[in-house]
């Protein structure tokens, strides 16, 4: 018995008495502690001050004097929320999980984006019908047909959901027979990349590199790894290659940029609407702060198979068309009448 | 036996608080723990042993896993460690050598004190596989000490909120294993086991958790590139060592209630600083054949 108690007091003595000595100081919360791993983390590994070139050292030369030991909560995150507006970026986000605020840099965009599109209107006044997608497949998909026209219309809300290409098959056997089709992605915040390469598998003419990703992997802002090119995916057995129009606006964002990149990439698919949010590379993993917010950051720069950087540009539509809060209000939806318009004067299709 | 448990705790806190706080000294003071804890698994006295009638043992039970961990890759926050433990134990006895293979799973959550909402889901699992001899001039009827080679692979896999962040430290190890077997008498008896990494292979993701390669990998489900894909290294590039301790209580001739405790650390700089302890803790049974 004695050398059993010894036996639970070594391991006791173990247990509680090496945390410090195994892990080290805990990082302090202060403010200015905080404003320093915050700044360093996007220093040492945000690919956006490369790609849309901004000054992070000018950032911290305003910003840092203004942290100081007696700076509040909501002080700090008014600095930090104007720190990454600089980057202008929906991939640039920051949380306080506590209070639940969220800042995505960039979002005065996206909410003009939201209030100047309405599924509903289009549902009401532009479709002859229909047909909502199981959740279980997709969570934001929909599509119908466009009154009195011989148009198709899809419509995708979120980029994600199960076996895309079949899903798509499943939807061009019901409007594959008509003349056009428009592919809407307005309103779409993003999700997977390999949904958005399936789910317009059936659009797509050839295989052929649609854009490339590099990594940032050292302290330079410009050290990245070299560049792994993404082809897309060729549906060959059942293909749409009549007429179609991509619709987008600034509120298409990531998954929905890949969406539009896949499409364009064919010569039979015109993109109509606002220019994308300009987020496509992956986020970085979300890092955490002693004062328990969390954020994150693109941690990639992404190019055209041409070398041209994709992020923080978005994709500038064939056709600029926007809508306003004031369209919306007064029920129209002047970016797909214009999609409807040109495929009538490009085409002849009505 | 009292001096051997009270020299081996006073030999791994001295040595760890001196290794830690005294940076300048790291490499002198990772040989002096070694040495002191090498020699704090050696008891003070020698008895005589009841050698073991039977060649092989099985070890079945669960457990509790606690540790600290910070992985700088993941956060810069330290995280205390909580979770169920399940292990598995086989190892054959010849007249002057054991082999033994000893598994190992948790899982559970780390938590931080800095907010509840970055608790975050941990999977830590062990396989090691150990053949050792036995040194006869420190054993004798009572004591045996062996000295030998082990293989050993270790992974940590860190989940927050369905990978929006994720990390985790895998590593394959030729380690240097030393273990002791004591029989008090006909009911009780004891082993340790000191087991120190010399040659390591490290698997670590990228800072910000984006690698082509390992999301290629992860989509194919090549596992087994998931988790060779690292760089190697020695003492220069990881300081680890496990000392587990069992104690059995002999129920019947063949069936032994087993207590253990194991400890392991793990130190890297590599893909960022990380720093690990854990403390599992089993209630099991041994049977012998």
């Amino acid at each position: 018995m004695k050398t059993f108690s010894f036996f639970l007091l070594f391991a006791l003595v173990t247990l509680w008495g090496c945390k410090r000595m195994a892990l080290g100081p805990a990082e302090e919360n202060t403010p200015q502690n905080n404003f320093e791993l915050f700044w360093d983390d996007y220093d040492k590994h945000s690919a956006i001050i490369f790609t849309k070139n901004i000054n992070w050292d000018s950032v911290y030369t305003v910003y840092q004097p203004q942290v100081r030991p007696t700076t509040s909560e909501e002080e700090l995150w008014r600095i930090f929320t104007e720190m990454i507006e600089v980057f202008d970026d929906e991939h640039t986000s920051l949380e306080n999980p506590e209070t639940e605020e969220f800042y995505v840099s960039g979002s005065h965009q996206i909410e003009a984006a939201i209030e100047a599109f309405s599924k509903e209107l289009i549902e009401r006044e532009y479709l002859e019908f229909v047909h909502t997608i199981d959740t279980m497949r997709a969570p934001e998909m929909s599509y119908g047909k466009i009154l009195n026209k011989h148009i198709g219309y899809i419509h995708i809300g979120d980029t994600d959901g199960y076996g895309p290409i079949e899903l798509m098959d499943d939807i061009l056997s019901d409007i594959g027979q008509l003349k056009a089709i428009i592919f809407d992605v307005r309103n779409n915040p993003g999700g997977r990349g390999d949904f958005a390469n399936a789910i317009t598998a059936a659009f797509a003419e050839e295989t052929k590199a649609i854009f490339s990703n590099q990594t940032r992997n050292g302290p330079g802002y410009n050290d990245f790894d070299e560049k792994t090119f993404f082809f897309n995916t060729n549906d060959e057995v059942n293909q749409y290659l009549k007429p179609v129009i991509v619709l987008t606006d600034k509120f298409s964002v990531s998954g929905a940029e890949h969406i539009t990149l896949y499409l364009k990439s064919n010569s039979h698919v015109t993109h109509i609407g606002d220019t994308t949010a300009g987020a496509f590379s992956s986020t970085s993993n979300q890092r955490f702060l002693p004062n328990g917010w969390y954020y994150k950051y693109p941690a990639q720069n992404s190019l055209t198979p041409e070398g041209i950087s994709l992020d923080g540009k978005g994709l500038v539509p064939d056709v600029l068309a926007i809508n306003t809060k004031a369209d919306i209000e007064a029920g129209r939806d002047v970016v797909l009448e214009r999609a409807i318009q040109y495929l009538f004067e490009t085409y002849n299709i009505e | 036996m009292s001096l051997y448990f009270q020299s081996s705790v006073a030999a791994t806190c001295i040595s760890f608080k001196a290794y830690s706080s005294n940076p300048q000294n790291q490499k002198e003071m990772k040989y002096l723990f070694f040495l002191l804890t090498i020699l704090s698994c050696i008891p003070a006295q020698t008895q005589t042993p009841d050698e073991i009638a039977y060649k092989h043992q099985i070890s079945i039970g669960p457990g509790y896993n606690q540790g600290y961990l910070r992985d700088r890759n993941f956060s810069p926050l330290g995280y205390s460690e909580g979770g169920s433990l399940f292990g598995v134990r086989y190892a054959k006895q010849h007249q002057r050598s054991r082999f033994a293979i000893n598994l190992a799973y948790s899982s559970g959550n780390i938590k931080t004190p800095v907010s509840p909402h970055f608790t975050t889901s941990y999977i830590l699992g062990n396989l090691s596989i150990a053949y050792v001899r036995e040194i006869p001039p420190f054993s004798n009827d009572k004591l045996r000490i062996y000295l030998g080679p082990q293989y050993s692979f270790y992974i940590y896999y860190l989940d927050w909120e369905d990978q929006d962040a994720f990390s985790f430290m895998a590593t394959h190890s030729l380690d240097l294993a030393v273990q002791g077997r004591y029989q008090l008498n006909d009911l009780h008896r004891l082993a340790a086991q000191l087991s120190i990494p010399v040659v390591n292979l490290i698997v670590r993701p990228p800072y910000n958790g984006n690698d082509e390669e390992l999301g290629r990998n992860n989509d194919e489900g090549n596992v087994f590139a998931l988790i060779t894909n690292g760089s190697w290294g020695s003492w220069n590039k990881i300081f680890a060592y496990t000392l587990s301790l069992q104690y059995y209580y002999a129920l019947t001739q063949r069936l032994d209630l087993l207590i253990g405790y194991e400890n392991r650390y793990q130190r890297t700089e590599e893909s960022f600083s990380y720093r690990h302890a854990h403390n599992q803790f089993t209630l099991g049974l041994t049977l012998t054949f």
